[in-house]
């Protein structure tokens, strides 16, 4: 009798902590978050938003009043854009170099990504070699690609070993953008080559062992095993490399000095977003072809979820 | 109990650390000193050296102002905006010309007139102090300057029988014609609205009336094209075409026998080659004389607390005694009439630099200047890539771009 009620008691007790731990569970789960939400809130939100409220108005950080008392100008400064022959040859300039590079970029990942996988002498090696320019940073390897472009430069001498005329990539209006996606491609290919190469480590070996089983070749194999499985790692480096591409500047600015030139071929969306905002004085304006540039690519993404995005079960 | 202790050492702690920081930032003697804040940008070690000896000059004078140097390293326009939007400008800071019309119209920086005196500003060169002015209300004072010249290779100039810089467009143009050969081009000319403008001014040209653009005009169409001619021709190369950086390049690696450059060639030339035995000339004639000048000045921030301190500051720096210590650095050209002689004095080979200010006409053009130079630099691109037919057509496609 008197076990009996203690043992009630207990389950009782019990229970109560139970509760107890509940709670304190999702108050210790919000405390462990604040940090991130609080920063989240100070500089992506906050940000976010009055940079949204500024693309209504106009306002330059030299205007001695407060950016919540600059004048509202409604649409103008996005309907100004889409007349802004500048603009528009950036927003040209962004998509050509973000198509060229995108699928060059991950083609050559992913067969990097193969190569490295197989058992290959001196993989690491080349994982790491691969990888080094993405550690390096973009100014470096602007001044670097500049010697190598140079009028006399690495490149030109080589074209000259095999009697080809030498070229002003960098000041030459056809060139100059085709250049800057060459060292894009180059300084950033280890990136997404490290990304397939753990999508590839993910495939279980079973499924190439039977498949060879049923005498499939090694192509066979790439085509039906491999890149199926491998449709998520594919998508969400569709996704960064083209919102990376889509925001590209330091390479447009250091090739340039700044300039966007010759004759606006380098000049990018950011590029232009950047000399509007600080040189021209013209921070609404700026703004909003931030958010015309961020629809443009929240498009792009939801576009590419429809074909790359659905799941894969293994 | 552990638990007491340890929130009592975090509290002892976090305590610690706030009056370690209050006692870090308040120095004892803080009552009595006014510090005012110099925002400038980096320069090379000499130079920096200058202004500090400048900066302990005024403090010897003035023991209880101190001046906290700020380098603003990255892009000073933007960096400046960013202080000034988040409020944290320093009282005193250095300003490109090129920026003063914004800086002007927008009120960030106070007018100097209640503090200086009418009569010492006479002194100041009066194309530069022109620059800072608007409305009659000057709100500037021009530190030193650069105008823009000829940087010739003498042995180059020797060995083609050339005896004399050129002082005409047409001396000019044969000097970088039989300067040309070996591989080495007569000129290298960079295509940049900053180095053709003055061609422009030569044949009489106007580039910008207040904030319009003026420059669609024969005379500018006549200084664009005797500019681009000598490119096209093969006088000249622009220094991309060379294999090389900047016009400086060119010169110090002898690809090229004459560049337009200003006195930052100077310091630059000893450094990078000593071996080129270079002299300056005056640019060529034209119809008329002309040249830019580039010129920076020390501005105050209008909500300066210190304003009568910062004044003072401002007019010591620009005031004689730190002049001639610029002036016998041979760092640049102060911005005195009074104390360009004493520079040319010391160094005479200078003196073109000098004698050019008098017609010159500042790096500035209205508040809309930096999208003039964009649209003239594309201008003159266009006409060098021969995407338009004439130089006339390229300019007033220039001035329909800015709107």
């Amino acid at each position: 009798m008197n076990l009996q009620l203690e043992t009630k008691n207990n389950f009782k007790k019990n229970v109560m902590t139970m509760k107890k731990l509940k709670r304190r569970e999702r108050v210790d789960g919000w405390l462990f978050v604040t940090p991130f939400v609080i920063s989240a809130a100070v500089f992506f939100i906050g940000p976010l938003l009055v940079a949204f409220m500024l693309s209504f108005k106009e306002y330059s950080y030299l205007d001695m009043i407060s950016m919540f008392e600059a004048p509202w100008v409604g649409f103008a400064n996005y309907l100004n854009a889409f007349q802004d022959s500048t603009f528009l040859k950036a927003l040209l300039n962004t998509s050509i170099y973000s198509l060229g590079v995108v699928p060059i970029q991950l083609t050559i990942a992913l067969l990097l990504a193969l190569i490295v996988d197989s058992n290959l002498k001196g993989k690491t090696f080349f994982r790491v070699a691969y990888y080094i320019p993405t550690v390096t940073s973009t100014v470096a390897v602007s001044v670097m690609f500049m010697f190598i472009f140079k009028t006399d430069g690495i490149l030109n001498r080589i074209l000259a070993i095999f009697n080809l005329p030498a070229y002003n990539w960098f000041g030459d209006t056809r060139l100059a953008l085709p250049s800057i996606m060459m060292m894009a491609i180059w300084s950033s290919v280890g990136l997404y080559m490290v990304i397939f190469l753990a999508g590839l480590q993910d495939i279980p070996t079973s499924l190439y062992e039977a498949a060879r089983i049923d005498g499939a070749n090694k192509l066979q194999e790439v085509l039906y095993i491999t890149i199926p499985l491998l449709k998520p790692t594919i998508f969400f480096n569709l996704v960064v490399s083209l919102i990376g591409t889509f925001q590209v500047f330091d390479q447009a600015y250091v090739v340039s000095n700044g300039t966007g030139g010759p004759l606006d071929s380098t000049m990018t969306v950011v590029l232009y977003l950047y000399n509007t905002g600080f040189r021209d004085f013209q921070m609404g304006y700026a703004s909003a072809i931030a958010f015309i540039l961020f629809a443009i690519i929240f498009i792009l993404t939801l576009i590419q979820r429809k074909f790359f995005g659905e799941e894969t079960e293994f | 109990m552990k638990k007491l202790i340890s929130l009592l050492m975090t509290f002892v702690l976090v305590v610690g650390l706030f009056a370690g920081f209050s006692l870090n930032s308040e120095p004892a003697n803080a009552a009595s000193k006014t510090v005012i804040k110099l925002g400038c940008w980096g320069s090379s070690p000499a130079e920096t050296e200058l202004l500090d000896n400048q900066i302990k000059e005024f403090e010897k004078l003035y023991p209880n102002i101190k001046i906290e140097k700020q380098v603003i390293t990255g892009d000073y326009n933007q960096q400046m905006q960013v202080k000034f939007a988040s409020r944290t400008e320093p009282d005193v800071f250095y300003l490109d010309v090129s920026l003063a019309p914004a800086y002007m119209a927008k009120n960030v920086i106070e007018p100097l007139d209640k503090y200086i005196d009418k009569n010492d500003v006479k002194d100041f060169e009066t194309s530069l102090l022109n620059g800072f002015t608007r409305n009659g209300k000057i709100y500037g004072l021009p530190k030193d300057y650069n105008t823009l010249a000829i940087f010739y290779n003498k042995d180059m100039f020797k060995e083609a029988g050339i005896t004399k810089a050129p002082t005409t467009w047409k001396e000019l143009e044969e000097a970088a014609k039989k300067l040309t050969k070996d591989g080495v081009k007569g000129m290298a000319l960079s295509i940049d609205a900053a180095r053709f403008i003055p061609f422009m001014f030569q044949a009489g040209a106007q580039i910008n009336n207040g904030d319009k653009p003026v420059f669609n005009t024969p005379q500018a169409a006549k200084g664009l094209d005797f500019y681009v001619s000598l490119l096209k021709k093969g006088y000249a190369a622009t220094p991309k075409e060379l294999g090389v950086g900047w016009n400086g390049d060119a010169l110090a690696q002898k690809k090229a026998a004459m560049v337009i450059e200003g006195g930052w060639m100077i310091p630059f030339m000893k450094d990078a080659a000593p071996d080129v035995n270079y002299g300056i000339a005056k640019l060529p004639k034209g119809d008329k004389e002309g040249d830019l000048v580039f010129t920076v000045a020390y501005v105050m921030s209008a909500r300066s607390k210190h304003k009568a301190e910062a004044a003072e500051v401002i007019k010591f720096l620009t005031g004689r005694q730190a002049l001639l210590m610029t002036a016998e650095s041979g760092l640049a050209i102060p911005s005195r009439k009074s104390m360009g002689g004493v520079y040319t004095q010391k160094y005479p080979e200078r003196k073109p630099l000098v004698d050019m200010v008098r017609y010159s006409k500042v790096y500035q053009f209205g508040l809309k200047g930096a999208k003039i130079l964009d649209s003239l630099t594309k201008a003159c691109e266009k006409l060098y890539y021969k995407k338009v037919k004439d130089a006339r057509t390229a300019l007033e496609q220039a001035v329909k771009e800015i709107k």
